[in-house]
């Protein structure tokens, strides 16, 4: 195979060699002449206003007329103002193509560097190679021909909230050759350059896109090791139906954008963005990328592309390092994984009795668990432990070769969801209910993402994230509606103990709530609200207790605020198709400013209805002097 | 929060051999032999870390400073395909070899260009002489004993290098 190959490479480079021979005398400069002609005929056939120059260029129309590009790196135009002018960018890229060779052989011709471009103007303006002689442009072509891809796939790491720019996911492409072995593929990944020490104001530079954004390539094994084996997130592959034709198109585009960048910002122009523009290179018929407007949520451009028929044609699972051991602790009965905890924690010997004794299948099980309790633990190791761990591992291993089983991964059972199929990241909320014996109708409406109560499939169901929630409330007996609570960002993550892993829960919300005292009336506080915990599984069910601080600002309080320790325990149970259940109570004892009490509690259960609503109910109350009451509600959410 | 800290903290121990390495890897070759003397955790955060840097030679898509002569515009080199893999992956490839079989092995299999006929051989013989095949810690110890087993194979002596 490999010979076929590389027979078809040189055939390649042959041809165009002796396109070159052709045109000996025509320096690369070529004919001023045809310049003016060109270009009069690009006008002619308004090139410069085609769509596909406007997708290999990232123009957008301007809300006030014109255009603007993406693209924010200088060296990505030609004209001076071609950042914003589609025709003048044009008639330089033409201008630039007859430039004469570079002296230095690692600088690109700007026929190579734009080779996206200049394939396409020469579909369109059919060059004549005397009049403007082409470059063999040798280092595209030995970079796409290593990569070579038969088909492309888009690979989804799942949510992780403890990385902020990963809480809603990740998406990049594999570039996959049938004869490479997968891990050996490339991906193609879209990401903020951040700096190692990115400082404070990380998170704030991300939204305002003080980090440039880029293209790289990696070995597929570069991604899986941080995605599965260090982060532990589950990855799932998307393959998607590009023909030869279209490959090429994206490999020539994405060649186009590497050595530029975006600035990069977290909430819409981001990978999943980005990485759709350049399957709108591919395929010029997709419209994918226009619909996100203010944010792009990795999940809804999962939705975006299985939505375009026949695009997507495989889902595949790969589960993480961690989903593995879960697996791994599945398969064995309790006394065994209490043994490969003794393994792990150098407790039991490996060739000694206790393993001895097993079944050889068992032993290697046993082993495996152990090992990879070791593996999971040494990721996380300080220095000094960290050699102990190597040397636990290798003597498991060694353990290991001795039995004579092979043994693959055990069966992970893949999630019966897959996440674009989740719910809708955006929704709607109708209700209504009483407080203290007050008829409330309530609307609200949430940006993204997802809280613990809506329908789990698809997503983690010990993570909530919700950015930008907006509730409006009107009495019966007031009449006018009034802002009852905006969720700026609520995370909870909730990492359960199970005997193993020990991690740590934590959650932080910042949020303005209604306070209805009978000394403002209504009037308003801001809070914040961060906390660490722990939470423990019992099959499907998760309990948790919490300590936070919780500070509120608002003319409510005495001195305007009240800050203090708070404590909350509470449940949150998956009961299949009767959705989720969560019940907690809590108390906090602020202790400077307004200082008070106040206990809560709360419990609510929501039910998915079909795909893409749900029904649901809460109950809750609080002593608190400045919102002591008893309120209950039935809700109604949509989500799209 | 423990747990932000602790990605934290992984994330610069696993950076510094890394970092501290970056200095001498200006001798011949990619850096990647280098590093690998430095323990094997150090490499792999050089190729997650994906960044391109304008100021870097001028590479189109670059993967960072550590893999610089390793690869061109983010493609491997060939002769550097093989140590970068074993490096990058030590974990998963000796625990394939302990089990007599898996993906990571398979993968470092296609890179000898071991026929499929004898990826069965190939598992089993690593499997028999795992505890000194994957003795060593880095990378080139272990391809260096991986030789020697190979050689001393009658079936598998080909693919030795």
């Amino acid at each position: 195979m490999p010979r076929a190959r590389a027979v078809r490479a040189v055939a390649a480079c042959a041809a165009l060699a002796a396109v070159l021979v052709v045109a000996p005398a025509a320096r690369a400069d070529g004919d001023p002449t045809y310049l003016t002609e060109l270009i009069q005929k690009a006008r002619a056939a308004h090139l410069s206003d085609d769509h596909y120059w406007h997708v290999l260029m990232h123009y957008r129309p301007r809300a006030w007329g014109g255009f603007l590009s993406e693209v924010d790196g200088a060296d990505f135009f030609n004209a001076p103002d071609g950042k914003r002018n589609p025709e003048a960018e044009l008639e330089a890229t033409l201008a630039a193509f007859f430039a004469p060779l570079p002296e230095d052989e690692n600088v690109q011709h700007p026929q190579c560097r734009f080779i996206g471009r200049y394939t396409w103007l020469n579909t369109q303006l059919h060059f004549d190679p005397e009049r403007l002689p082409p470059q063999t442009c040798d280092r595209f072509r030995r970079w796409a021909g290593a990569i070579r891809p038969d088909t492309v796939v888009l690979v989804f790491p799942s949510a992780y909230l403890n990385n902020p720019p990963s809480m809603f996911g990740h998406t990049l492409y594999r570039l996959d050759r049938k004869d490479r072995p997968e891990l050996l593929d490339y991906a193609l990944n879209y990401a903020a350059q951040v700096p190692p020490d990115p400082g404070p104001f990380y998170a704030a530079k991300g939204l305002f896109g003080a980090y440039p954004g880029k293209f790289t390539i990696v070995p597929y094994y570069a991604k899986v090791q941080s995605y599965s084996e260090i982060e532990n997130r589950d990855i799932w592959e998307y393959d998607l139906a590009l023909d030869p034709d279209q490959i090429d198109r994206l490999l020539m585009h994405a060649w186009d954008l590497g050595p530029t960048y975006f600035d990069y910002f977290f909430v819409k122009e981001n990978c999943s963005y980005h990485l759709l523009s350049l399957l709108e290179a591919a395929r010029p018929d997709l419209d994918l990328t226009s619909r996100f407007h203010v944010w792009t949520v990795p999940t809804d451009t999962l939705r975006a592309v299985t939505e375009v028929p026949g695009l997507v044609t495989g889902i595949r699972f790969r589960p993480s390092r961690g989903t593995i051991i879960r697996a791994e602790q599945d398969a064995l009965p309790k006394p065994q994984v209490r043994l490969a905890r003794g393994l792990a924690a150098g407790r039991i010997d490996p060739e000694g009795d206790a393993l001895a004794a097993l079944p050889p299948k068992a032993r290697a099980l046993v082993l495996d668990l152990g090992h990879d309790y070791v593996l999971h633990r040494e990721a996380d190791a300080n220095e000094a432990e960290a050699p102990v761990l190597a040397a636990r591992a290798q003597d498991l291993l060694v353990a290991r070769s001795r039995v004579d089983v092979t043994g693959e991964v055990p069966e992970v059972p893949v999630p019966d969801t897959p996440p674009h199929m989740g719910h809708g990241t955006q929704r709607l909320s109708v209700g209504g209910g009483s407080r203290d014996g007050s008829a409330f109708i309530q609307v609200g409406y949430r940006t993204a993402y997802h809280d613990f109560l809506d329908p789990t499939p698809g997503y983690d169901p010990n993570g909530q994230l919700q950015v930008l929630s907006v509730e409006g409330r009107a009495y019966v007996d007031e009449g006018r509606p009034a802002l009852h609570r905006v969720t700026f960002l609520d995370i909870q993550s909730l990492a359960p103990w199970d005997g193993f892993f020990k991690p740590a829960s934590w959650r932080v919300t910042a949020d303005w709530r209604e306070r209805r005292t009978g000394e403002c009336g209504p009037c308003g506080a801001f809070g914040l609200r961060p906390g660490a915990g722990i939470a423990a599984a019992l099959g499907h069910q998760v309990a948790y207790v919490f300590t936070d601080v919780d500070a509120a600002f608002g003319t409510g309080y005495d001195h305007r605020y009240a800050l203090g320790p708070a404590a909350e325990a509470g449940f949150v149970g998956h009961l299949g198709p009767a959705g989720v259940v969560r019940a907690a109570v809590g108390y906090t004892r602020y202790a400077l400013g307004d200082a008070m009490g106040e206990r809560r509690f709360l419990l609510a259960q929501r039910v998915p209805v079909g795909h893409g609503a749900a029904v649901g109910f809460r109950f809750e109350g609080s002593d608190s002097p400045l919102v002591e009451a008893v309120e209950g509600q039935v809700e109604v959410h949509a989500y799209w | 929060m423990k747990k932000l800290v602790l990605a934290a903290a992984v994330l610069t121990m696993a950076a510094l051999p890394a970092t501290a390495a970056l200095a001498e890897s200006t001798g011949p070759g990619c850096g990647v032999g280098t590093m690998i003397f430095k323990g094997q955790k150090g490499v792999l955060p050089q190729i997650l870390a994906a960044t391109t840097n304008g100021t870097l030679g001028n590479q189109t898509f670059g993967m960072s400073t550590g893999t610089l002569g390793c690869e061109q515009d983010g493609v491997v080199m060939r002769e550097h395909e093989k140590d970068m893999y074993v490096a990058a992956n030590m974990d998963q490839i000796k625990l394939d070899m302990a089990r007599g079989g898996g993906e990571y092995l398979a993968t470092l299999a296609s890179l000898m260009a071991v026929a499929p006929e004898d990826q069965a051989a190939f598992f089993t013989l690593t499997k028999d002489r795992f505890a000194e095949v994957a003795a060593p810690a880095d990378a080139k110890g272990l391809l260096a004993r991986l030789d020697e087993a190979l050689a001393a194979d009658p079936v598998l002596a080909r693919y030795a290098s």
